[in-house]
C-alpha cells in the first residue's frame, strides 16, 4: 500500500511537472490540489512536499538558461532581498492561518492563473531609458543573446521600487502555498521591470529556488516536511521538468491554454468546495 | 552591461546548481528505491520504513539555493563588488533567519 502510494506521488508529479514545464509553469499549482484532493493528504503536509518539489524544479532547470546567459543574476540577487523577506513573513503567518483559509486562497490563485493563463502575453515594449540613477549603479542594466536575431539584445531594467514590492508578495505566496508564485512574478517582470520575456522566465526561475528554501528550511527543521512524500513528490517534479522542457516546442500552444485554463478552474471550484466541506472528487487509496 | 567576471559567475552557478540537483535526485531516488525494497520484503509486518537517506536528499535540494547565494556571496567579495557582496549577505541572512523560525515557531 505504501509503496504503491508512493509510486502514484512519483507518477503524478512527473506528468504534473512536465505538463507545467511545457506552459512554463512550476508544478506546485498541480502538486497542492492534486495531493490534497486526491491523495487526501493534509494541506500543511502537501504545501510543504510542494516547496521541496519548486525548488527541485528550479535548480534543475537553471543550468541551461545560466548557460545560454539569459539569467540576470545581479537583478536575481537583488529582486531575492523583497522575495525571501516576503517568504520570511509568510513562515511567520503559516501557523495562524487556519486550513480552511488557505484553502481558499489556493482557489483565488488557481483562477487568477487560468485567467493569465488566457492573457496573451507579449514582450514589453522597452521604454526610453529614464532617469537611471540607481539601476546604473547597480549595473542591472544588461543583454541576452536572442537566437531568432541572432545578436545580443540589450534591455533596460525599468521600475525597480514596484518590482520590488510585487516581489515580496510574490514570496509571501510562494511560502503561505507553497507555490512558485508565477502568478505574481508575471505582472512584476512584465509590467514593472519590463523584462524581455526570455531574461524573466530564467531570471524568475532562478529566484524561486531561494525564496523557497526560505519556508522550505523552516518546515523542515520544524519537521513538517514528510520524507514519504516529499521525495518522490521531488524526484518525479525533477524528471518532469527536464521532460516537460524537451516537449515544449512541439505542441499547438493556444488549445494547450485553453485547456489548461480549464483545468485550473476545475481545481479552484474544487478547493472551494473543499473549503467549505463538500467534497466530490473521491481519489484511490 | 555585465563583463567576463559576471559570466564566469554565471558558469559557477550553473556547475553548482548542476551536481547539486543530481546529488539530491541521485540521494532520494536511493533512499526510496532502498524503503520501496524493505516494505516488499517484509511484506505486511513493515510499519515504519526507513526514509533517512531520502530526509538526506530532500536536505540537500533544501540547502542548495543557500549554497548558490553563498558562492554568489564569494564571488562578490572577490570581485571587490561590496554593494553586492552587501545584498547577497543579507538574502542569506534572511534564509538562515528562516531557519531559525522553524526552530522556534
Amino acid at each position: 500500500m505504501d509503496g504503491w502510494f508512493a509510486l502514484w506521488l512519483f507518477a503524478t508529479s512527473v506528468v504534473a511537472s512536465a505538463v507545467g514545464g511545457m506552459l512554463g509553469m512550476a508544478s506546485g499549482i498541480f502538486i497542492v490540489p492534486i495531493l490534497t484532493l486526491f491523495g487526501h493528504v493534509g494541506i500543511r503536509t502537501a504545501i510543504a512536499a510542494s516547496l521541496v518539489s519548486v525548488i527541485a524544479c528550479s535548480c534543475a532547470g537553471a543550468t541551461p538558461f545560466l548557460r545560454g546567459r539569459l539569467t540576470n543574476v545581479r537583478l536575481a540577487i537583488v529582486l531575492e532581498t523583497a522575495t525571501s523577506l516576503g517568504a520570511l513573513s509568510g513562515v511567520l503567518l503559516i501557523g495562524i492561518i487556519p486550513a480552511r483559509v488557505l484553502f481558499f486562497l489556493f482557489a483565488a490563485i488557481l483562477l487568477l492563473s487560468a485567467w493569465q493563463m488566457l492573457a496573451n502575453r507579449g514582450d514589453p515594449l522597452s521604454h526610453k531609458a529614464e532617469g537611471s540613477d540607481r539601476r546604473r549603479m547597480l549595473r542591472l542594466n544588461s543583454s541576452y543573446p536572442d537566437a531568432e536575431l541572432g545578436r545580443d539584445v540589450p534591455y533596460r531594467v525599468q521600475r525597480l521600487q514596484l518590482g520590488l514590492m510585487l516581489m515580496y508578495g510574490a514570496g509571501l505566496v510562494s511560502a503561505i502555498l507553497g507555490i512558485g508564485s508565477g502568478v505574481l512574478k508575471v505582472p512584476a517582470m512584465d509590467t514593472a521591470l519590463r523584462l524581455p520575456i526570455k531574461v524573466s522566465s530564467a531570471t524568475s526561475n532562478f529566484m524561486i529556488g531561494v525564496t523557497g528554501a526560505v519556508s522550505a528550511g523552516a518546515y523542515l527543521i520544524h519537521g513538517d516536511i514528510v520524507s514519504e512524500i516529499a521525495g518522490p513528490v521531488a524526484l518525479g517534479s525533477v524528471i518532469g521538468a527536464v521532460a516537460g522542457a524537451r516537449i515544449l516546442i512541439r505542441i499547438p500552444k493556444d488549445k494547450v491554454r485553453v485547456l489548461f485554463a480549464i483545468v485550473l478552474a476545475t481545481l479552484a471550484a474544487e478547493m472551494l468546495l473543499q473549503a467549505s466541506g463538500i467534497r466530490l472528487l473521491e481519489g484511490a487509496r | 552591461m555585465t563583463g567576463g567576471a559576471s559570466h564566469q559567475l554565471e558558469r559557477t552557478l550553473a556547475a553548482t546548481l548542476y551536481w547539486g540537483t543530481w546529488l539530491a535526485s541521485s540521494a532520494v531516488a536511493v533512499g526510496m528505491t532502498l524503503a520501496l525494497l524493505e516494505s516488499r520484503t517484509l511484506g505486511e509486518t513493515t510499519i515504519r520504513r526507513d526514509t533517512r537517506i531520502t530526509t538526506v536528499g530532500i536536505a540537500m535540494f533544501v540547502l542548495l539555493p543557500i549554497v548558490r547565494v553563498a558562492v554568489m556571496l564569494f564571488a562578490f567579495l572577490r570581485d571587490r563588488d561590496y554593494r553586492f557582496a552587501v545584498i547577497a549577505g543579507l538574502v542569506l541572512t534572511i534564509t538562515l533567519l528562516g531557519l531559525l523560525v522553524g526552530l522556534h515557531v
